[in-house]
């Protein structure tokens, strides 16, 4: 183990892309492929492998390990084996698996042959691979079906080798456009990044809160510049923390940085450390992270999967293999903590937007994590709905002792619950304080004025006036003992 | 302008979400549609541009029936930017997202550059004519909805909830494009539930609830007349409580006007 003297200078890089990247791009190149194989016509009995051409892209594109690559030649074996019209569909399962392990052999055979281009590799796995799988797959039926020698040396051979000439040509016809579509999408990992490990370090944080960010610089994937610079913070056990500043400045990094997706994610390069309970976020996974820090995003749609309400709390329990007796007691008291008790068999989509994202907050503490982290909560919803989650969070942290982070530009609505707030500006912290002196902060130093509470603002232009108390007015009742006790004339009713 | 007469609608045959409605909308208004979740107000606003019809009532543009026209019709007069504005964007460029409208109605294709160039400009959106829409930000996409109703030549722009989820600045900007397009004499109609927007930006206020229209009238008669504004589900704005606590201040329509106000009123010695 390697100690580390300055964690600032550690740096760590990734490749953009979650690590079940290969599955994502395999499954959608092979449902074409098996739409393709269902649709093509056949000249003379010919007709391209479709499914074939289509793994072959894959494998070229995911560069997925040997196991895996068995594991696509298997899914494809079977897509085939269920489309197949041949007398003995069978022999797929033994043909796809090694075909695809011999593709990614010469996928990854071609660092060593450096002229090879990509369009040449397209044509030669497509070629090769065709004829071992066709190979394989004649000579089974060979044998199985007792076929004359003379069927199977000038039938099927010739037979094998025009459509393994066929895969030769549309292999790069399908590469080209699935290469260039996943690029955009951010999917292909540029071969030439290198990932570094830390699996060699001894990393300790400097601080024993439940969640230290120390020295943080983070460069999204190829970006040139920043997203945030040496940010430090600290989250302490119990904290209501809220992270704000202007649009893009960089406070959604920070939250996405507490619960590992930056830069496990995310990819790029980030300096510095981010320590979930004593643990370096580049020494473990998302997964087990999130064990720790539950995570609704700004989008928390996007995290519902299920059709009900009880299915979507089971759902985030069953996949962390909780017994099902466990799950059936813990929907009941999920439900309860977020308010949607009774509501168990409602479909999600018979749901308003605010209880859809009480749901999502339930689903992440189903597993009882000691951290929420909370991105934009309000932005879809109207201020009904943003005082009740601003209800339903507060109570959280203050009867359960969850830790709260919640990212908001929305200062109004959070100012009774939250004890400290983050101001954030193009990438670093300009004020860690409690709520209130980072309100008073924004005010005198003119920063993001626009998001100060408009009650704020009245009681501090009053008050330098000289005509407010001393207690800052956190609601409108507050405002109103003030002036009432101020205003001579009126008779308090 | 456009004159809403006895209207009812219900999206389920035994269901009826308001009947009774009618009011006018005049040019250089600012209207503020509000009411609780569900009560119809972006309901009406779909009838106004032809996007539901209406089960009984009529609805006339400068005196002419236009109760049974398409959507595509009324779009010259009316344009609508969505709650997601995304949702109403196909074209690749923000300029030829722009230019569709004029498109259709079968101006020369100089003409169509001109007109789509202006309305850029109005919005301030010029150094984007040709950014992908999808990667704009919210605040940004709502201003090509808006450009697309300006190169319509629409009369009346209608905005469903454009400040939720924004941050103040973005309000702000997109606060002070209105008020400028409304200068020029365009009928602004703002569905939201910001209360300091509707005290502080709109001359009136339409609130829909019990089925029907419960309010029409000024933001001052709303906040400082109505006792029923919980049940509406409306809320007195912070600076309009205040004003009211104290006597002969007057009503205020932002907390500006309040410190403002009392201050001078302090410096008077409280009278």
């Amino acid at each position: 183990m390697e100690r580390v003297a300055d964690i600032s200078k550690l740096v760590y890089r990734h490749k953009q892309g979650g690590q079940f990247r290969w599955v994502t791009v395999s499954v959608l190149l092979l449902a074409i492929g098996a739409i393709l194989h269902l649709v093509s016509p056949s000249v003379a009995g010919v007709t391209p492998n479709w499914v074939i051409a289509t793994y072959c892209v894959a494998i070229q594109l995911t560069r997925p390990t040997y196991k895996q690559a068995v594991g696509i030649g298997l899914v494809a074996a079977l897509i085939t084996l269920m489309t197949s019209k041949s007398a003995f569909p069978y022999g797929n399962l033994a043909s796809e698996p090694i075909a695809a392990l011999f593709c990614a052999l010469l996928v990854h055979g071609q660092a060593r042959f450096a002229f090879v281009g990509e369009k040449t590799l397209a044509i030669i796995s497509g070629f090769f691979t065709t004829v071992l799988s066709g190979a394989i797959f004649v000579t089974l039926l060979f044998f199985i079906m007792h076929l004359p020698l003379t069927v199977y040396l000038f039938g099927m051979w010739p037979l094998v080798l025009v459509v393994a000439l066929c895969n030769a040509v549309v292999t790069p016809l399908i590469y080209m456009p699935a290469h260039h579509f996943f690029e955009k999408q951010g999917f292909v990992a540029d071969r030439k990044e290198e990932e570094t490990s830390h699996a060699n370090y001894d990393l300790k944080p400097a601080s024993q809160a439940l969640i230290s960010v120390e020295h943080v610089t983070y460069y999204y994937g190829s970006s040139k510049s920043s997203a945030i610079k040496d940010v430090s913070l600290v989250v302490n056990k119990g904290d209501f923390l809220v992270i704000t500043g202007p649009a893009g400045c960089g406070k959604s990094t920070i939250c996405q940085a507490m619960v590992g997706a930056v830069p496990q994610f995310y990819g790029g390069q980030m300096q510095g450390m981010v320590f979930v309970e004593g643990q370096a976020v580049t020494q473990t996974t998302i997964p087990k992270l999130a064990m720790h820090v539950g995570f609704v995003p700004a989008d928390y749609d996007s995290t519902l999967v299920t059709m009900t309400v009880e299915e979507e709390i089971a759902f985030a329990m069953e996949n962390r293999g909780y017994d099902p007796a466990r799950i059936t007691s813990r929907i009941d008291q999920v439900l309860t903590q977020v308010g949607l008790k009774g509501l168990e068999k409602r479909t999600i989509t018979g749901l308003s937007g605010g209880q859809r994202q009480r749901l999502a907050i339930g689903a992440v503490l189903a597993t009882n994590p000691e951290i929420l982290v909370l991105d934009e909560p309000t932005s879809s919803l109207d201020p009904a709905g943003t005082s009740e989650l601003y209800e339903l969070v507060g109570r959280l942290n203050k009867e359960e002792g969850i830790t709260l982070v919640v990212v908001d530009h929305n200062l109004q609505a959070v100012l009774p619950y939250a004890n400290r707030a983050i101001l954030v500006m193009d990438g670093e912290i300009v004020k860690d304080a409690s709520m209130l002196d980072t309100l008073t902060y924004m005010y005198e130093e003119r920063l993001y004025t626009d998001a100060l509470p408009s009650l704020f603002v009245g009681y501090m232009q009053l008050k330098a006036a000289g005509y407010a108390g001393q207690a800052p007015w956190i609601c409108v009742a507050d405002a109103l003992e003030d002036i009432r006790g101020e205003v001579p004339t009126y008779v308090k009713g | 302008m456009l004159r809403v007469s006895d209207v009812a609608f219900g999206y389920v045959p035994e269901q009826t979400l308001f009947k009774d409605v009618s009011f006018t909308i005049e040019s250089g208004e600012f209207l503020a549609v509000g009411g609780r979740n569900g009560c119809g107000k972006t309901t009406i606003t779909r009838l106004l541009v032809g996007l539901e019809t209406p089960r009984t009532g009529r609805i006339f543009y400068n005196d002419t029936d236009i109760t049974g026209w398409t959507p595509a019709k009324r779009s010259q007069y009316i344009g609508y930017v969505f709650q997601q504005p995304d949702r109403q964007m196909f074209r690749p460029t923000v300029a030829q997202e722009v230019a569709f409208g004029p498109e259709q109605q079968g101006y020369s294709r100089a003409e169509v550059k001109e007109i789509t160039a202006q309305a850029l400009e109005r919005v301030r959106l010029s150094d984007k004519a040709d950014a992908y829409p999808p990667l704009l930000h919210r605040g940004e996409k709502q201003r090509v909805a808006i450009a697309s109703a300006l190169a319509m030549q629409s009369e009346i722009l209608i905005l469903d909830e454009p400040t939720s989820g924004q941050d103040g600045t973005e309000t702000k900007e997109l606060l002070g494009l209105l008020q400028s397009l409304r200068k020029d004499g365009l009928a602004i109609v703002l569905i939201t539930h910001d209360m300091e927007i509707i005290a502080s930006q709109c001359s009136r206020v339409l609130v829909m609830g019990n089925q029907t229209k419960a309010f029409d009238g000024s933001p001052e008669e709303l906040f400082t007349k109505r006792d029923d504004l919980e049940a509406l589900g409306l809320e007195r704005p912070a600076c309009v409580s205040l004003s009211m606590a104290v006597p002969s201040l007057g009503y205020c329509a932002s907390m500006e006007e309040f410190t403002k106000r009392m201050i001078t009123y302090k410096q008077q010695g409280g009278r």
